[in-house]
């Protein structure tokens, strides 16, 4: 208890110190005073009176002091006081306080620019609702890693019994988009009509392909980007159940998808979405026919694990291959089909050099920690009179030791400060730089990140 | 005992103002000879701890201080003892009862 009212207390003296202070004198005189005047009572002299009431108090200011000591606002005072000598210290030595705030701005700086690409591609989670159920399926063959085939696709998505579902793309094509304004080229990607109900995206206009849309071949129908709609069609709403298009053949627009939905390959990004329109038969007998590759996203049920939906895997492989043609059984000799998050598929080309550059970063961070530290040591030296004459007019070595800690977190805080900025302005141009798409999404939060990390690189230096 | 002023612990010292200030409004000299009266003389509160003390559980709650004219007309600043004092007398005098048994038990003891 008590801990609301300290509070307060201490900062009403904070605030009105200098009222507080006239009252704590006016309380401690007139207690000395009432002595004395009882003294004068009992016939003292008022000189005489007076000395004996101030020696039996044991002087005014060792009380004033003593209640000074206890009050909750004591340790708040003395540690403003040491952030005040703290930055006249740096004022009388810039060229100590320049070089250990540039040394720490910069490391913090890039380490926080660093771990900001790191947090938006690898740590944040995909932009999809329960995004951790999401898979990716591929097949490693002796040829190499790739997309499942279409016909292979096809049976997984009845075979496939750990996943909710099982949803594929391909593509994406460019296409003559025509009929608004002057044609253009816009990429269409080709979606199964449960590939956005698997990542539990729902269209912010319309609705989404349904199976009947997905037949062979593929309805006429089309899901507009949210950035299409807003540039090509003027956020028009009544967009839904129009005609386009698009190479020649006239589709209808069944939806528009929320601004807010980025594909999951940023780097593919399609403008509009076409049904995949896949062929039901999942026979691999002769080379005659076409196949190709489909990109494989499946949500795995609730209480199924990766290594569980592994062995169906596993299992669908092998029943698959007894039902190929002979070519098909060679070429799928020693094929694997595995699941791995979506998360991990999509960042493993930049996974390990942000990973190696974060300790690289992390490393300059350190050095420059060591090197401040190093500063700081030389700098204790010449101040060894300084302190030898504050321990001897009864500085206690606690009060010293928190002088330099305050010293040092001042230096560090100003630092922080810079280094924020520095990792600004390095994460605009990183994003500058980057490829549309790819930084903007995350950018955002991983922003908001920077100032608890940055405040954690600050934490590390004062151990310095 | 006057000599040992320095063993008198701080909670008990919270204890006695709490109890001598009662349901009644006192300054700082007042509380004093208050405390010295009810312990029949055994404790004397100087001012370099009284006043701490006093500053402390007004922080904490349990006295509200006013400032007042003293009995020779002179202003002279009162203290009251809150409902939050009142509730902390009452676990002060538990805890005190509890040491007392103990100690008193401790000393029959062979």
């Amino acid at each position: 208890m008590g801990v609301g009212s300290r509070l307060r207390s201490a900062l009403r003296t904070l605030l009105h110190k200098q009222r507080v202070e006239t009252e704590l004198d006016a309380e401690i005189r007139s207690y000395v005073d009432a002595i004395a005047g009882e003294k004068i009572a009992d016939g003292v002299s008022p000189v005489e009176a007076r000395r004996q009431a101030l020696a039996e108090c044991g002087g005014l200011e060792q009380v004033k002091q003593a209640v000074r000591d206890q009050r909750a606002s004591t340790i708040v005072e003395s540690i403003v006081q040491d952030i005040r000598y703290g930055l006249r210290q740096m004022r009388h030595n810039p060229a100590f306080a320049w070089t250990a705030v540039i040394t720490l701005g910069l490391g913090i700086g890039a380490t926080t620019a660093i771990f900001s690409a790191v947090y938006a591609l690898l740590l944040r989670p995909l932009p999809y609702p329960g995004s951790d159920r999401l898979m990716f399926i591929y097949q490693h063959t002796k040829y190499g890693d790739g997309a499942l085939l279409d016909r292979d696709f096809v049976a997984a998505q009845s075979a496939l019994r750990p996943f909710e579902s099982v949803a594929g793309y391909f593509g994406p094509a460019d296409e003559n988009l025509t009929g608004v304004g002057a044609p253009m080229r816009v990429s269409a990607m080709r979606v199964t009509a449960n590939f956005f109900p698997t990542l539990r995206v729902a269209p912010a206009l319309g609705r989404n392909f349904i199976s009947s849309d997905d037949g062979n071949g593929g309805a006429a129908v089309v899901i507009l980007s949210h950035r299409l709609w807003q540039s090509r069609f003027n956020s028009n709403h009544a967009i839904i159940g129009r005609t386009i298009t698009l190479a020649g053949k006239a589709q209808t627009v069944v939806g528009v998808l929320p601004a807010h939905f980025v594909f999951p390959d940023p780097a593919a990004e399609p403008d509009l979405y076409v049904p995949a329109g896949m062929d039901p038969d999942t026979s691999l007998k002769t080379t005659n026919i076409s196949i190709w590759g489909v990109l494989t996203i499946a949500r795995l049920r609730d209480g199924v694990t990766l290594p569980q939906a592994q062995a169906d895997l596993n299992l669908f492989e092998q029943n698959r291959v007894k039902g190929y043609g002979p070519f098909f059984v060679n070429w799928a000799q020693g094929r694997k089909i595995i699941a791995q998050p979506l998360q991990r598929y999509l960042t493993e080309d930049d996974r390990e050099p942000l990973l190696i550059l974060l300790a690289c970063v992390g490393a300059v961070l350190l050095i420059a920690c060591v090197n401040v530290a190093n500063l700081q040591l030389a700098r204790t030296v010449a101040r060894q009179h300084e302190m030898a004459l504050r321990g001897a007019l009864g500085a206690g070595r606690l009060r010293l030791i928190r002088q330099f800690l305050v010293e040092s977190l001042t230096l560090a805080a100003i630092a922080a400060v810079m280094g924020l900025g520095i990792a600004g302005v390095v994460t605009w141009l990183i994003r500058r730089g980057g490829m549309p798409g790819e930084f903007s999404a995350g950018s955002q939060i991983g922003e908001l990140l920077q100032a608890p990390f940055g405040k954690l690189s600050a934490a590390v230096q004062v151990n310095g | 005992m006057e000599g040992n002023q320095a063993n008198l612990l701080q909670g008990t010292l919270d204890l006695l103002i709490l109890k001598a200030i009662g349901d009644g409004e006192f300054h700082g000299l007042g509380i004093a000879r208050r405390v010295e009266q009810i312990t029949r003389g055994t404790f004397k509160v100087r001012p370099g701890s009284l006043f701490p003390a006093l500053y402390r559980m007004e922080e904490a709650g349990w006295l509200k201080s006013f400032w007042g004219e003293s009995e020779n007309n002179r202003r002279a600043k009162y203290y009251r003892r809150t409902k939050a004092g009142e509730r902390q007398l009452g676990i002060e005098t538990e805890q005190w009862a509890t040491i007392a048994r103990a100690i008193a038990s401790a000393l029959k003891a062979n």
